[in-house]
């Protein structure tokens, strides 16, 4: 989920959306803001969201062990 | 960077009839600096008065930090003066493209915890300092292996420590433009030394008494300070165009260029955002003064919680924050051609000051002397941002010249108080002589050896990136061997030389396809990467009982 966002939001993917600057008729604004902008916030919504998943599902803690002297 | 040559300009522009406004902001500005210097300078002190008389707790504040301390100097380390000039300054060029530029933002959050909880474990168990102390302890401390990872680590560090305080001097000159020379026992000092020396000596001062203790916690005000500032210049650009309403209107302003890929002059093609997304940011996080941060937290919980915070928190910051303001910046004040050269507008003088001169525009006339409180906040914010760079890389830098170069190559012999002064005269002389490069540069625009730091800047996260594959490898694969650890880093510390700062080869048309298409990290890890690989294949393994046992400590086993 979180390489897609990479691959979809500053990546490649980006070419789905991104207006042609040559185009007149080129969509550029969705809600009143940049599409490329909206599409920045769609994908980072979905990073922090991976990340949030990973907290609470996936990453572990290790209780802390003793330290050694042999380094 | 360019905006050390805008922050000059910018006060000189404000047009005649708006004299009283600026003269009252220098006076704002006055007040508002002096309490957050009187602020810093009382946490150096508590600091200091908590710290112990140990190395430990000098370079890691005991190994005990919580998760407010870990979370806020993480993030304030991340970002020097950059995150409000350098970054906005940058979408302010290019237009909307460079948001996507943020996304490098959630990668370093999540790396936090990553790579971080397994530095940390391993560096508590062994009491690690830097990362010297990890990567030599798990390749074989030999000097080549040590001396390897601090060039990189002088590479990242010393020009940050230089530039941040140049934007000292920078931001004095930009905010009090009247200033009359400081005579300072017969010797006439401009704003910009005062500024540069304030900046200098007030940093010096905390960390040399307080060490990293008096860092963080610093750093917890400064970081404050910098994400405030982002969303409050935001919110204080909406309200000044008259609600979402008026925003949406300006930027329906822009022009189709400023509104798709690759930006107004073609800079960032997505395979070059993607990559900066992912080398930056994970180049910026195994940089020394990070990597001694990893060290420094109390436990896992608090890199999980941190990485969870700074993945969401300032990623937002910027999005929805600083980015909004550059971007009504661009439809306010459109950048100009000049002779078939973008440049910006004259009003604004530089990119990067188009977060200043936004500020300063729109708040003082929509809020009157609130505002110009606002402005002063948000130009101490930057200057928080400065010093929170300078004091960590600062302090890293004492710790890797103590450890890694004094301790295990000059005087093996040396007492654990011999090394507490050694490390407190390395950070007075670095200071020194950064401050003695920066006045002289600033009084000679020739000035080379300057000249050179700053070209080494816009290279030192390409170069912080080269210790990646030896990071990985010891926490992830273990297979790379002493000879291929070390030829692998300098093969990519080499070709970051080749592509940024060998003329000769760097403005070939070779070169400059492969760094306007991709960042320059990853074309120096790609290089790291092949030679590590090939040359642990045909040299001998490590000890495999000695690398399972370190294994099992980064693992928490």
């Amino acid at each position: 989920m979180f390489v897609l966002a990479l691959v979809m939001g500053p990546g490649p993917g980006i070419y789905l959306v991104n207006p042609d600057p040559g185009d007149p008729e080129a969509r550029r604004f969705i809600f009143g803001m940049p599409i490329i902008y909206v599409w920045a916030s769609f994908w980072f919504i979905v990073q922090a969201s991976a990340v949030a998943l990973s907290y609470f599902l996936l990453w572990k803690t290790s209780p802390d062990t003793p330290a050694t002297t042999d380094a | 960077m360019n905006f050390l040559l805008l922050l000059a300009q910018a006060q000189t522009s404000v047009p005649t009839d708006k004299a009283d406004t600026a003269a009252e902001l220098s006076r704002i500005g006055i007040i508002v600096m002096v309490v957050y210097m009187i602020i810093l300078l009382i946490l150096g002190i508590v600091g200091w008065m908590r710290s112990s008389n140990t190395e430990e707790d000098f370079y890691l504040a005991g190994r005990g930090q919580g998760f407010l301390v870990t979370v806020m100097t993480i993030m304030a380390t991340f970002f020097s003066s950059a995150a409000i000039l350098g970054i906005p300054g940058n979408v302010y060029k290019e237009g909307v493209a460079f948001v996507l530029f943020t996304m490098n933002l959630p990668c370093a959050g999540a790396c936090i915890y990553l790579l971080g909880s397994k530095i940390r474990r391993i560096g508590q168990k062994r009491k690690y300092v830097t990362q010297g102390d990890m990567i030599s302890d798990y390749y074989g401390d030999v000097p080549a292996v040590r001396l390897v990872v601090a060039l990189i680590g002088f590479c990242y560090v010393l020009p940050y420590i230089i530039m941040q305080i140049k934007a000292g001097g920078y931001l004095a000159q930009g905010m009090f433009p009247d200033a009359a020379d400081l005579n300072i026992f017969g010797h006439q000092m401009p704003i910009f030394q005062v500024g540069a020396t304030a900046l200098s000596l007030v940093t010096m001062f905390y960390v040399l008494i307080g060490g990293m203790r008096s860092v963080a916690w610093t750093d917890v005000l400064q970081g404050v300070l910098l994400l405030g500032g982002m969303v409050l210049a935001a919110i204080a650009t909406i309200v000044a165009l008259g609600g979402f309403g008026g925003y949406f209107e300006k930027v329906a302003d822009l022009p189709p260029e400023a509104l798709s890929l690759p930006g107004a002059t073609g800079a960032y093609p997505a395979w070059k955002l993607m990559t900066v997304a992912i080398f930056a940011s994970i180049g910026s996080l195994v940089q020394p003064a990070q990597w001694i941060r990893m060290y420094a937290a109390s436990s896992d919980a608090i890199l999980k919680k941190s990485s969870l915070v700074f993945a969401v928190v300032l990623p937002s910051c910027f999005i929805f924050g600083i980015m909004l303001v550059a971007l009504a910046g661009r439809a306010i004040y459109p950048p100009e051609m000049v002779d078939g050269e973008l440049v910006a507008n004259s009003f604004v003088g530089a990119f990067d000051q188009i977060v200043i001169v936004m500020i300063k525009e729109q708040l003082p006339a929509m809020m009157g002397g609130i505002g110009l409180v606002l402005v002063a906040v948000i130009l101490v914010a930057v200057l928080a941002a400065s010093m929170s760079t300078a004091d960590s890389n600062l302090h890293a830098l004492s710790a890797v010249f103590t450890r890694d170069v004094y301790d295990r190559l000059l005087r093996p012999s040396a007492t654990q108080n011999e090394r507490a002064w050694v490390s407190r005269a390395v950070i007075v002389i670095a200071t020194l002589l950064a401050l003695w490069l920066v006045n002289a540069g600033h009084e000679n625009e020739a000035f080379k050896p300057l000249n050179m730091i700053a070209s080494l800047m816009f290279a030192a996260i390409g170069f912080s990136c080269q210790l990646l594959p030896a990071t990985v490898d010891m926490l992830f694969i273990r297979k790379g061997t002493r000879a291929g650890v070390v030829s692998g880093m300098l093969a990519g510390v080499a070709t970051i030389f080749l592509f940024k700062l060998f003329p000769p080869f760097s403005d070939s048309d070779i070169a400059q396809t492969f760094t306007r298409n991709l960042d320059l990290g990853l074309i120096g890890c790609t290089v790291n990467v092949i030679v590590f690989v090939v040359i642990s294949k045909f040299t001998p393994a490590l000890d495999r009982e000695h690398i399972a046992k370190l294994g099992k400590d980064m693992d928490g086993k």
